[in-house]
């Protein structure tokens, strides 16, 4: 694995490719404590990396650089001008970014959301706009998938929350499209209706 | 004397303000941000929110998610008549502590909470 610092004109700046990973970090600020990532909504492969201390937004990642460069191997000036685009396109919105992301709608249906708390590594799926007070069953074969059922209503499933979710996909980075994917199998097969 | 909640609603929504000390005398910080996150995901926890105060500090029951104690889950058990308000089942609530070792504290062993909620007994145990 190749993972090296580079440093940028901009002193506050630095970014760092990790080749095992094939993704580029940029960093804002210096900053060595520990992050989490958020994918932001509309880019993908772009995540805006927290600190977790303060959820503040410090920095910008990209996945799949080699597809986005459209070559293996890229050189470190290569680098430096996608970590610019980058940060001309990115660094704005991670100013303002909160720690938390908001919840997402899942297909055509505005009641069925989805959010993915990557600093407590949970995936919530909301089959109603104000999921209430819940009762939790852990799914017999799924330890990590937790549905939520309402008392109030016969039982019925209103949710979900899926614990562990970089040891079930194999990164702190997982993609949108998964994680939608996995609100989609757990309603079919808990919820289909909904 | 100000209760923690009150301080949390005076404290800037990012900065973590610590609210307990677990029982290897780590301390364990909540932040209004994510009190805001927990209360719109599981909305029992605002009539049972000074349990988790208590169950982080004095747990009736604790379970390490991993051999190094990155993540443990702190259990106790919601009194019957704050149960019986939720379903007909008896239920305890579980605070979800993430442990890090930030440079704002020094590189000290802190808690973060994550989530938490109010599962049925022995549900998550």
């Amino acid at each position: 694995m190749y993972s090296r610092t580079h440093p940028h004109p901009n002193p506050t700046l630095s970014f760092e490719y990790d080749t095992a990973r094939d993704v580029l970090h940029v960093m804002l600020e210096p900053y060595d404590g520990s992050t989490y990532f958020l994918s932001l909504d509309g880019f993908p492969d772009v995540f805006l990396r927290h600190s977790d201390w303060d959820k503040r937004c410090v920095g910008i990642s990209l996945k799949y650089v080699s597809r986005h460069l459209e070559r293996d191997a890229p050189t470190a000036g290569t680098l430096r001008q996608l970590a610019d685009r980058l940060v001309a396109q990115h660094a704005p919105v991670c100013r303002k970014a909160g720690g938390l992301m908001s919840r997402r709608v899942l297909d055509d249906n505005p009641a069925v959301t989805w959010k993915y708390h990557a600093f407590g590594e949970i995936l919530y799926v909301n089959l109603r706009r104000d999921i209430g007070h819940t009762d939790y069953d852990t799914a017999d074969d799924d330890p990590d998938v937790i549905v939520r059922r309402d008392p109030q209503e016969n039982d019925r499933v209103v949710g979900f929350m899926v614990e562990r979710i970089p040891r079930r996909f194999g990164t702190d980075m997982p993609d949108d499209e998964a994680l939608r994917a996995l609100a989609r199998e757990l309603i079919a097969r808990y919820a289909p209706e909904a | 004397m100000i209760d923690f909640w009150q301080r949390l609603a005076a404290a800037p929504p990012d900065i973590p303000q610590a609210f307990a000390v677990d029982p290897d005398g780590a301390p364990v910080l909540l932040a209004r941000e994510e009190w805001a996150h927990i209360q719109e995901g599981h909305p029992e926890m605002l009539a049972l929110r000074d349990l988790i105060i208590q169950a982080v500090s004095a747990p009736d029951h604790v379970k390490k998610e991993d051999p190094a104690g990155n993540f443990i889950h702190y259990f106790k058990v919601v009194p019957p008549k704050l149960s019986a308000e939720m379903s007909a089942r008896d239920h305890e609530i579980l605070v979800v502590v993430k442990y890090l070792y930030p440079p704002e504290a020094g590189g000290q062993r802190t808690g973060f909470v994550s989530t938490a909620y109010s599962p049925p007994l022995g549900e998550k145990r």
